[in-house]
């Protein structure tokens, strides 16, 4: 069960941290090739830090609130890390 | 950059260097002391991971202690968990000098080779094997890693925009620098939290001034304050003890079944002996021990502890984030993989420094030490760590003073790491590293033909092929150097 909260705080914490790099002027040229307007920039980073908090949940849920959030905040390289391997391995990357 | 953020980066670049030479090989061997019992079970092969009921654990305990203890006051139980097979039995006079025994299913011990197991990496991390010493050398060490992270944050212009910035394919150094910038901001809170608890933990070793004034200097004066002891005085007359399973299970009345790590009787065989039974931490976030008293021969309980003062948890919530024992093997994962990030983090920051001298062609005794040094605390290391596993299973099993052979294999595998690298530069790096991924290809091998391969082993086999696997592809890296 707790392999299950694990695997999806990690998956929502990797869309939100790709939300919030897509929030990004430069990754958002990279992603869609053009800069973001500014509603879709809000979005996107408010998505992004929705996703990290919902991430929370399972974490939560799996480990009580103190051992729980010292994962998430764990889980949370992984996510920068997999989004940044992601952004260089893509078509555009410098 | 103006004169402040110059003197930043150069203690930043100086200061992490120059600690990078212990810090990388301290965050490698803290990483391997989050598997502390399962290398030491890699590293005992004799021992069968056959699950044994707890309550059948006690039973064979008892009749060995019997059998062997009977003269010895002190009695230890250690119950199997998912993490430690067998049942650990010790008995003696003194709390630091009993002897020990591992019990199989059928409850006979294991005949064992003598090996500091995983620990090793736990006494290396925290003491380099130095003792008192040594705990100050790492306490200033992590000190200045704080100081290392806190200036590295104020020289990183661009953290928020270069966030997840990552450019593998620009030239070498700034590709080393993406490296260097984006582990070290993506781990921060990692890295904060464990240094900065590391550090507490040191702290009475060189801030003693409370315990002094408070405790008239006795070392043991804060930890008397916080357990609650239930002793008593030998009555000197005989007396049966109850069978040691109904103490487990009263214990487990209390703290619920499965929850019980050990047992100790004190004073065994006397009218007046004890049964302690301490409860598991590994589902607490702060590292405390619950633990319960019995009279060992009529079975009341004599006294109990379950909740702690306010600073006992305070300081052993810190001790907890760092030593990990709670939230089982998804938490473990996640700070192994942390440390070991940490430690990379390091290294592509040495070879950013070590780059820009060698771009200066500063080809002179220090260029060559620094160049040396920095390979041997990365990849030597490595090599050390794996020629200590690989020692384990190639020294004969009856070698007199076995343990101590394979910390020289460690030591030795590390200086001659280090020579390799004062004498072919910055070439080493390459050859290290391959040699490190294929011989932590080859474990499972060797795992295999010397007696492993149990399902435990061969997960640590499964950990150590990844390893190498990424220390190969890391190997490409290291090319000789055109941009």
């Amino acid at each position: 069960m707790n392999a299950l909260y694990a695997t999806l705080a990690f998956l929502l914490i990797v869309a939100g941290m790709a939300a919030l790099a897509i929030g990004m002027a430069q990754h958002h040229r990279q992603v869609f090739g053009r800069p973001p307007g500014v509603v879709q920039r809000a979005a996107w980073r408010g998505a992004g830090w929705l996703l990290l908090a919902l991430a929370l949940a399972p974490c939560w849920l799996g480990w009580g609130a103190s051992m729980g959030s010292v994962l998430w905040v764990g889980l949370l390289a992984g996510g920068v890390l997999v989004v940044a391997g992601a952004l260089a391995a893509g078509p555009k990357a410098g | 950059m103006n004169a402040l953020g110059k003197a930043w980066l150069g203690l930043h670049a100086w200061g992490g260097m120059l600690f990078s030479w212990l810090l990388v090989p301290i965050f490698v061997a803290g990483s391997l002391a989050v598997f502390e019992p399962e290398i030491g079970h890699w590293m005992r092969p004799e021992i069968d991971v056959a699950p044994i009921a707890p309550s059948l654990a006690a039973d064979l305990a008892e009749r060995r202690l019997h059998e062997v203890g009977e003269a010895a006051p002190l009695w230890r139980v250690r119950l199997p968990t998912p993490r430690e097979a067998g049942v650990g039995v010790s008995w003696g006079a003194q709390p630091r000098q009993l002897t020990e025994e591992v019990l199989a299913a059928d409850g006979r011990p294991v005949p064992l080779r003598a090996t500091h197991g995983g620990h090793f990496f736990t006494d290396f991390h925290a003491e380099l094997m130095l003792g008192k010493s040594g705990r100050w050398i790492v306490g200033v060490i992590g000190i200045v890693m704080l100081a290392a992270i806190v200036s590295g944050i104020f020289i990183h212009h661009r953290i928020l925009r270069d966030f997840f910035t990552f450019r593998p394919r620009a030239n070498r150094r700034r590709a080393w620098l993406d490296a260097h910038n984006l582990i070290g901001v993506a781990t921060l809170p990692f890295l904060l939290l464990i240094t900065y608890s590391g550090v507490m933990i040191l702290a009475d070793t060189f801030m003693p001034a409370a315990t002094q004034a408070l405790y008239d200097g006795k070392p043991g004066g804060p930890r008397a304050d916080a357990v609650k002891a239930f002793s008593r005085k030998a009555s000197g007359e005989p007396a049966a003890m109850l069978p040691l399973r109904e103490h487990l299970a009263a214990a487990e009345r209390i703290f619920g079944p499965g929850k019980v790590t050990s047992l100790t009787v004190r004073l065994a065989g006397d009218r007046h002996a004890l049964v302690q039974a301490h409860r598991t931490v590994d589902d607490r976030l702060g590292a405390v021990a619950d633990h319960v008293t019995f009279d060992a021969v009529t079975g009341a309980l004599l006294g109990q502890q379950l909740s702690w003062n306010p600073m006992t948890y305070a300081y052993r919530a810190q001790v907890g984030l760092h030593v990990a024992h709670f939230g089982g093997p998804v938490v473990r994962w996640v700070y192994f993989v942390s440390g070991l990030l940490g430690a990379a983090m390091m290294a592509a920051g040495t070879l950013v420094f070590l780059r820009k001298r060698r771009q200066r062609h500063d080809t002179g005794a220090v260029s060559r030490v620094l160049e040396g040094c920095g390979c041997a605390s990365v990849a030597g290391i490595l090599l050390a760590c794996l020629a200590y596993l690989g020692s384990n299973r190639l020294l004969p099993a009856g070698l007199p003073s076995r343990d101590a052979w394979e910390v020289a294999a460690f030591f030795a595998a590390w200086v001659l790491a280090l020579g390799h690298a004062l004498w072919r530069g910055f070439p080493a790096w390459r050859g290290q590293l391959l040699l490190a991924g294929w011989l932590a290809l080859l474990l499972p091998v060797l795992d295999l033909t010397t007696g492993g391969g149990d399902a435990w082993r061969l997960a640590l086999d499964a950990t150590a092929v990844v390893c190498g696997g990424l220390l190969l592809a890391a190997t490409r890296f290291f090319r000789k150097e055109s941009s």
